[in-house]
């Protein structure tokens, strides 16, 4: 088997950055102006909408792809007249569907950004006669911009790692990026294909690394201005009237959330009650296809494992994410610290990367006599390094939120480490560890890209056996799927802000 | 000559009564303390002045001109006054000279000289020349809220709104103000409107006293006449706390 | 919830998951496989009636992902599949000439055409399934329709037509193989040209032709016969220069753990009730004896055109497999 040519390797290369760029580009732009909107000025229905944006970052990418190909597919899609040429399909459908999704990184750290910073900062502006576009424009912005520019590098991060999307809207039209051509080199097959496919996920990590490091330099200016945006409030901002923009501005931004999460759910939701693929009138609905795949062994089997891998690992991770960030921020552990920044590197690792990986080690390890062969236990390493950097995180931030006066009272009764954790520092955190547990859990239950690579016999799980009715079975059964699970998705999404806007 | 009326002015949040009707008049020149306990409204009718809130009803008028009143809402942008915030407000990103040329700046009429000389002699007025490089993080409280005070004077306002400025100050640093402001109001000759729960400010830098109790002015006068003779009731109360 | 509650339950988690994924008291007979799960669960219940206490288990995909699996399982120390069926012929001989095979010369299978066996009987064909091409009825009228696999080249054709992919799907690449071999690799630049959409497997093109993005495809009889009774306005093609025949094969692997459990599973997939099931998924049988599936032409006809099969086909093919998957991913993939 020959090497891939090297002009090949070169376009998916730089389609990845650009792919990645015009995703943080847009998103950036999108995430700042809802955050604005939301925070700042009197848009109609502003409370509601602010928890539902955050809302799109957990929908699984490969059910958004799936239902973007129903909606966009240029002969026939439901909105192919209101799409350019090529429909969605190809880079810029691509770039609009993983935006859709990543806006929510600099949306939500920017929504908190000018939720904390003290308004002061702006109304000294207006008394110094600046009009609300300077004040934006000197003030705010500046200071929100380490947000914004995190926000961007994770959006960055999210969109180079992308399988799904630009699996089902790049490869029909022979666009390829990084992940999908490891994918497909993976396919070609033997070990040939693989160490093809490893030499191409040292370039996207490399990719990945670089942007890591970026985000971090930015998190810690971030931290150096953050002096002002933690700072005491002494009053509520006040809002901006749109005045006559109102109108189109909640068009927008309402309809930028239409647009995001409820026209795909609409989308699958008609290709899932469709008899076949492309019979979309409602005369024909039939519930058959639900009941397909509610019957299937394969869905059974997938179910289950997806269940308690998903249930297993994020208990685990989020156990020792507690432990963690205790040793980390509470006895300022320096191992335990480097253990949690460590873990920001798998959370950026396209998943396709790990599994790659994974694979290799697998087969090494199995080698030497070591029963690392299950898809099972792969699966359960591959997701718990990938999605524990989240949860430990936001542990982190969660004991820091809390006096250190309250433990110290406990621990100068007497009160040992085993003691403090389960009397003082597990009830009072209880709410936080819930959230970061179904933050952890959400993206494990739908996980597609690694487990598609990892998976093996009775490995099913609900991510590979909607890409195996994708790919081997009829339409309306995989849209079936895919529908029960991106209901699922929002629903679990929804719980999750309903309980972090408690917390905070 | 009054530079500052306020004619029936009064503030509700929703079914919560705020401010009920007042009206207070401030003489040219003076220096007003806006004294009261927390939630008395004190805050709320300095922000009127400035702009950043509304009134439910009533008047305003700076000087002779009407900046709020029967359809007249002059943002605060174009009310061209002076505020000292209870944070500071200081802004982190810039330094202390960028801080306090701000509102220069922004005229765009200045020449790059004007505006140097400018804001060179109000940094001298608070002492804060040899700091004009500086950073806020590399600030003392004090400090901070000297650069917040220097940006309220620069553009040499009809009066100077100040929110609970030393609040946030220890006792000597307190004391070193009080005295600093009172020399200020005295050479400059400003118009001063000054919020505070502490009746020490108020007496000590003051011309004329207002006490504010839950939305209403229970006595005002100079600081002599609220001393000796307060009230009985509410403002005898809280003076005997002194 | 207490740290002892939190640790229990995460104990029972991981007990249920080492409990299910593996020790059962059952014999298991593990089947790697390509056919469609429709047709698995068709044969799932009879097969477990007539096997008892055994535990059969299926692991279902394509045939590339499948020989990538065990691929990777056999350079790791050993597959753990006993049985495999899958749609890539040439596989067969590659693992038959690597000596991954356990020979069994079934009884069963005696009726087997002998140019559709191994002749040292390490697989033999179980199935067969059939390329065709074929056309959405509601797009296009029987007489406009490409006839021959030339045809598809005419400029009538362009953004009209998709195929699956030879990288991930068995019948796919068979078909690649044949076709570049009869028609050399221009053909498939002239498919380029037309800018043919080549990607996942069968459905996919049935997809495509039943929303009318291609209204014509090169997939499978099967698919088309499958889609028909769920009143699809797909249909078939027969392609005067030949259907393209896909002899599957059915081996038994050498790493299996119980070689005569594992003969017996083989023997019966060639029974009157296996091959009953296989023909009603659309598929033909190699045993002369049982019909061609419902609605479709009898195989006699068929064979008149077919792409001619033999172990000679089998093997210079087979030599070329690399090349082929690469020529093709060069010329159509990108």
């Amino acid at each position: 088997m020959g090497d891939l040519p090297l002009s090949t390797i070169i376009e998916a290369t730089l389609r990845t950055l650009a792919l990645g760029a015009s995703v943080a580009l847009i998103a950036g732009l999108f995430g700042i102006s809802m955050a604005w909107l939301v925070t700042r000025t009197q848009l109609s229905g502003r409370k509601h909408l602010a928890s539902l944006l955050s809302i799109p970052y957990a929908l699984p990418p490969f059910l958004l792809g799936m239902a973007w190909v129903v909606l966009g597919n240029p002969t026939v899609g439901l909105l192919k007249d209101v799409l350019p040429q090529s429909g969605s399909y190809g880079f810029w459908g691509m770039t609009f569907v993983l935006a859709s999704v990543c806006f929510a990184f600099p949306y939500l750290e920017l929504k908190a950004g000018f939720e904390k910073m003290d308004p002061a900062l702006e109304e000294a502006g207006k008394m110094s006669g600046a009009s609300p576009f300077y004040v934006f424009r000197t003030i705010s912005f500046p200071l929100l911009f380490p947000a914004l520019l995190n926000g961007m590098c994770l959006s960055f991060l999210y969109a180079i790692a992308a399988f799904g999307v630009p699996a089902l809207l790049g490869l029909p039209v022979r666009k390829f990026v990084l992940t999908t051509l490891i994918y497909s080199q993976f396919r070609v097959g033997g070990m040939e294909g693989l160490s093809e496919g490893l030499k191409l996920s040292v370039i996207l990590l490399v990719i990945a690394i670089i942007l890591l490091i970026l985000s971090g330099w930015l998190t810690r200016i971030q931290n150096k201005r953050g002096g002002a945006l933690a700072g005491a409030k002494s009053s509520r901002p006040s809002l901006v009237s749109l005045g006559k923009w109102k109108h189109l501005a909640t068009f927008f931004a309402w309809g930028f959330f239409t647009v995001t999460v409820i026209l795909p759910w609409i989308a699958l939701a008609l290709s899932a009650l469709a008899p076949i693929a492309g019979k979309f009138s409602p005369s024909l609905w039939t519930l058959k296809n639900l009941a397909y795949v509610l019957t299937l062994d394969d869905f059974k089997e997938g179910l289950f494992n997806s269940l308690i891998l998903a249930f297993s690992v994020a208990t685990t991770v989020v156990t020792g994410g507690f432990l963690l960030a205790f040793s980390s921020v509470r006895r300022k552990k320096r191992w335990a610290t480097w253990v949690i920044e460590t873990l920001g590197l798998p959370f950026s690792t396209p998943g396709t990367v790990i599994a790659i990986i994974l694979i290799f080690a697998s087969a090494w390890l199995t080698r030497m006599g070591l029963p690392f062969d299950s898809p099972l236990l792969l699966m359960a390493i591959a997701y718990g390094l990938k999605f524990s950097a989240v949860a430990a995180r936001s542990i982190c931030t969660a004991y820091r939120q809390v006096h250190p006066a309250l433990e110290e009272a406990a621990r100068v009764s007497g009160a040992k480490t085993w003691t403090l954790l389960k009397t003082i520092w597990f009830p009072l955190l209880k709410k936080n560890l819930f959230a970061a547990w179904l933050l952890a859990l959400l993206p494990m239950f739908t996980e597609l890209t690694m487990s598609i690579l990892l998976t093996g016999p009775g490995g099913a799980t609900l991510g590979t056996v909607l890409f195996q009715l994708q790919e081997y079975a009829d339409q309306p059964s995989a849209a079936a799927l895919a529908w029960m699970l991106l209901t699922i998705a929002l629903f679990i999404g929804l719980m999750t802000r309903k309980k972090s806007e408690e917390t905070t | 000559m009054s530079k500052l009326v306020l004619k029936s002015i009064s503030k509700s949040f929703g079914d919560n009564e705020v401010l009920k009707p007042l009206d207070l008049n401030v003489p040219n020149g003076s220096f007003v303390a806006l004294l009261g306990p927390s939630g008395c409204g004190k805050t709320t009718l300095l922000r009127m002045v400035a702009g950043l809130e509304t009134p439910s009803s009533g008047e305003i008028l700076i000087g002779d001109q009407k900046v709020y009143g029967q359809g007249t809402n002059i943002p605060p942008e174009v009310r061209g006054l002076g505020m000292v915030f209870q944070s500071y407000a200081v802004w982190p990103h810039m330094t202390v000279e960028q801080n306090v040329s701000y509102p220069l700046k922004l005229k765009k009429t200045y020449s790059k000289q004007e505006l140097q000389k400018t804001t060179h002699e109000t940094l001298s007025l608070v002492h804060l020349e040899e700091l004009k490089h500086r950073y806020p993080h590399q600030l003392s409280g004090g400090q901070q809220q000297r650069v917040a005070l220097a940006r309220g004077l620069i553009m040499k306002p009809p009066i100077l709104l100040l929110d609970e400025p030393l609040s946030n100050l220890d006792a000597k640093l307190r004391a070193e103000m009080r005295r600093e402001m009172r020399e200020l109001h005295r050479k400059l000759g400003i118009t001063i409107l000054y919020v505070t729960h502490d009746q020490r400010e108020a007496f000590e830098m003051s011309t004329h006293v207002v006490v504010l109790n839950d939305g209403v002015i229970a006595q005002e006068g100079s600081p002599e006449l609220v001393q000796k003779q307060p009230n009985p009731g509410f403002v005898q109360d809280f003076l005997s706390e002194f | 919830m207490t740290q002892y509650q939190l640790k229990s339950i995460v104990g029972v988690f991981i007990c249920f998951a080492l409990f299910f994924s593996g020790c059962s008291n059952k014999e298991q007979v593990w089947i790697y496989t390509s056919l469609y799960k429709e047709t698995i669960s068709e044969i799932k219940k009879d097969l477990q009636k007539d096997f008892p206490d055994v535990e059969i288990k299926f692991y279902q995909g394509g045939s590339e992902i499948v020989a990538s699996k065990v691929n990777a399982e056999l350079a790791a120390g050993g597959t753990k599949a006993d049985l495999l069926i899958t749609s890539d012929p040439f596989w067969y001989l590659e693992l038959k000439n690597k000596q991954l095979l356990l020979p069994y010369n079934s009884p069963k299978a005696k009726a087997v055409p002998s140019h559709l066996k191994d002749p040292d009987h390490a697989f033999a064909c179980s199935r067969i399934p059939v390329m065709v091409m074929a056309y959405n009825s509601e797009v296009l009228e029987q007489k406009n329709t490409p006839k021959t696999w030339k045809e598809l080249l005419q400029t009538q054709w362009k953004d009209k037509v998709s195929m699956g992919s030879p990288l991930e799907s068995g019948t796919n690449f068979t078909t690649v193989s044949f076709l570049s071999e009869t028609y050399g690799w221009n053909f498939f630049k002239g498919l380029r040209k037309l800018n043919i959409i080549s990607a996942g497997g069968n459905s996919s093109v049935m997809t495509r032709m039943e929303t009318k993005e291609r209204p014509v495809g090169i997939v499978l009889l099967e698919n088309i016969l499958k889609s028909q009774q769920k009143g699809s306005p797909v249909k078939p093609i027969y392609p005067q220069d030949g259907v393209i025949a896909i002899p599957s094969p059915i081996a038994i692997t050498k790493d299996t753990k119980n070689p005569e459990l594992t003969k017996k599973v083989y023997d019966w997939f060639f029974s009157d009730k296996a091959q009953n099931a296989i023909v009603k998924s659309g598929m033909y049988s190699p045993l002369p004896h049982i019909n061609p599936p419902k609605n479709a032409r009898p195989w006699k006809e068929l064979s008149a055109n077919a792409m001619k099969w033999s172990p000679e086909v089998l093997k210079t093919i087979l030599n070329k497999r690399s090349l082929i998957k690469k020529n093709f991913s060069e010329i159509v993939l990108h």
